[in-house]
């Protein structure tokens, strides 16, 4: 168990910059996601960790002992790969062994000591009947659980894994998710886990790390993610279906504000904007923050505020709820709305938006601007 | 599905009467030959076959030549293969991993040697191999000062003209070994390596646990194709040593043209070939399974 450390860590490769300037601190213990699309730098930011790439500039820590220029060996971390990286001339009790054996005399271990070790983690991980295949003769899930095996049975200070579920089949890939998790609260152990699937990353992680082109764009919570998104980039990326992304322009009239953008306009409490005049801004409404109004008018009773008008355009069903496209002047909204309305493309329907829930960036430095204090004005 | 299987069967027919005709063909015809002798005949006025039964078998046990061909030739192959298997690797090991200048037109021109007829190599190595005016006793004699006298008798000496042969085979076949090495530890997963290095091993302990047993099929690929051409060599020495000194470095493969063409006993040379296309087969049956089983190993999950 231990803390794991990123000072100013930057990696270049040639003239490309795959990560830049990174500091995070993952606590002791911590279940640490690193998401972003592919080529944000999340893999190489593992990989610097396990030392299988060298640093250009910066520093690591692992425990509280500076691990540059440390080979991957002595920094007693495991890493679960993609393609599970299981060897394949060996059987799965040799594939748990492998490190043990590699290590027997560091780490005064006898051959009982390595047999006791591999059987205990097979047998809490279910394999035990499967020792003596090789990994060619498993399932996708075996091998799954195998490469995880290979990673506990060394008791090692730091786990990372490196998108360990992509291959893995919708349904199992749920059930390892849970597993993992399982794992983690049993182990205690810091965990350090990329992936570019952000539903993934809100299930699993502690603490979120968002990243773009090599920059943290957000560390947080889940939660807080999800419903503070740092800037454009984060309130696009978290969230499924995507937030609706509206630019516009605030303008004060008597006392409501209204949100003014192609073909409608929306009044708004003055309470829910940052500020009263703005010339450009972009709105963000989750899809389950806007609901048709004849659904559940009495919820947001807000009178004439956050009320618009719109035509479906196309309805996904989705079992318990349903996803619905509705044009309202030249955007189109995704709706999240119950599935027991009986909606149909083509029909108007009456908009009603959750004024308290609104996400407000500025379209310049894509950052969000928290209500009632923008000090922008344009 | 009557007509689906005709159909399949012209596809592989071609396939099939090209392999009886060149393959199938001409060994059961050296088989047979193998029970017959040649005879005058009187009212034919020409040479006709007779049926001897095992006769040619019994004269080819019997042979002088015999003991000494086999060990020669089992023994240049063993020690030439080994030694190409070897050097093949290591070259292939220290150039996988190397990013220096030009080193793809290295790796290009350590294939040379490969694409040379042997027999073009055989006579090439003569002039390597002369006694007095050859490139490495000349080298021998100015750069290290070795007197004429005790220079290596390349040709004349049984020791010096078995390791001429072996030589010449290793020169020309090690390029052979370490571009096919090449290619399978560049195919090897990248993530094998990282995962044994995250695990705890050393560089050497990634090589030996896992890179090399890895390689596996391919190295027993390689020994067999080798192995098999190595049995049957006959270029090298007959170019370089002639057989010589005496029939000390005769292959089997020489002995057999001895026997036809010299001998002009075509019986007693098809029981050679027989027996030296059993001995070749029973390798084959003997490491294919072999083989097969690192396959069905190693083969990409």
């Amino acid at each position: 168990m231990a803390r794991v450390v990123l000072r100013n860590v930057t990696k270049r490769f040639g003239d490309h910059v795959a990560v830049s300037g990174l500091n995070l601190d993952v606590e002791d213990g911590e279940f640490l996601v690193l998401v972003g699309p592919s080529g944000c730098g999340k893999s190489t930011t593992l990989r610097l960790i396990a030392g299988l790439e060298e640093l250009t500039e910066g520093e690591v820590y692992i425990g509280d002992r500076l691990v540059n220029g440390v080979p991957p060996r002595d920094r007693d971390v495991a890493m679960v790969f993609q393609s599970y990286a299981l060897y394949p001339h060996l059987t799965v009790y040799d594939n748990l062994a492998f490190g043990l054996r590699m290590r027997r005399r560091q780490l005064g271990l006898s051959k009982g000591d390595i047999d006791r070790r591999v059987r205990e983690v097979a047998r809490t991980l279910g394999i035990e009947p499967l020792l003596g295949r090789r990994p060619k003769q498993l399932s996708g899930g075996e091998r799954q659980r195998v490469a995880l095996g290979r990673a506990i049975v060394r008791h090692p200070k730091v786990f990372l894994f490196d998108e360990p579920l992509s291959n893995l089949d919708a349904q199992l890939r749920v059930e390892v998710r849970r597993e993992l998790k399982q794992l983690h609260r049993r182990l205690q152990a810091t965990m350090i886990f990329v992936t570019h699937d952000q539903i993934e990353a809100m299930t699993l992680g502690d603490r979120v790390v968002v990243l773009r082109d090599g920059v943290i764009q957000q560390v947080d919570t889940p939660q807080r993610l999800y419903q503070e998104p740092a800037n454009l980039f984060v309130a696009r990326f978290i969230g499924s279906p995507p937030m609706n992304l509206l630019t516009g322009r605030l303008r004060s009239e008597g006392d409501v504000v209204r949100f003014e953008t192609d073909g409608f306009s929306l009044s708004l409490p003055p309470a829910a904007v940052p500020s009263s005049e703005i010339g450009r801004i972009v709105l963000g409404i989750r899809p389950e923050d806007l609901s048709l109004a004849v659904e559940r008018a009495n919820n947001y009773n807000v009178g004439k505020a956050g009320r618009m008008q719109g035509r479906v355009e196309v309805v996904e069903p989705m079992g318990a709820q349903q996803l619905l496209y509705v044009a309202v002047g030249a955007n189109a909204l995704a709706v999240l709305s119950r599935s027991e309305e009986n909606i149909q493309p083509g029909q108007s329907v009456p908009l009603v938006v959750r004024v308290d829930r609104l996400h407000w960036f500025d379209p310049d430095t894509e950052r969000r601007l928290v209500v009632g204090t923008a000090t922008l004005e344009r | 599905m009557a007509r689906r299987d005709s159909q399949g069967w012209l596809f592989v027919l071609p396939a099939v009467i090209w392999l009886l005709a060149v393959n199938v063909g001409p060994a059961v015809y050296m088989v047979g030959h193998s029970f017959f002798a040649p005879r005058y005949s009187e009212e034919r006025g020409a040479s006709v076959r007779r049926w001897v039964g095992l006769e040619n078998y019994r004269r080819f046990f019997a042979e002088d030549q015999l003991v000494h061909s086999i060990w020669f030739t089992v023994g240049v192959a063993v020690v030439s293969v080994a030694a190409e298997l070897a050097l093949g690797l290591l070259f292939a090991v220290m150039a996988w991993r190397a990013t220096a200048f030009g080193i793809r037109l290295w790796r290009g021109l350590f294939a040379v040697p490969m694409l040379m007829a042997p027999v073009a190599v055989a006579y090439l190595a003569t002039t390597v191999f002369a006694h007095e005016v050859g490139v490495i006793n000349g080298l021998l004699h100015r750069l290290l000062g070795v007197p004429f006298e005790s220079l290596p008798r390349w040709r004349s000496d049984r020791f010096w003209a078995t390791l001429a042969v072996i030589l010449v085979e290793v020169w020309q076949w090690t390029p052979f070994c370490f571009i096919v090495f090449l290619a399978a530890l560049a195919a090897q997963p990248e993530d094998l390596r990282e995962a044994a290095l995250v695990d705890g091993a050393g560089e050497w302990q990634v090589f030996w646990h896992v890179t090399l047993p890895c390689l596996r099929p391919v190295l027993l690929t390689v020994l067999l194709l080798r192995l098999i051409e190595a049995l049957k060599l006959f270029d090298v020495p007959y170019g370089l040593t002639r057989g010589g000194p005496g029939t000390w470095t005769q292959t089997y493969s020489m002995w057999i043209k001895e026997v036809a063409f010299t001998r002009y006993d075509m019986g007693l040379a098809s029981a050679m070939s027989t027996m030296l296309l059993l001995a070749l087969t029973a390798l084959g049956i003997a490491v294919l399974p072999l083989l097969r089983k690192q396959l069905a190993i190693s083969e990409e999950p």
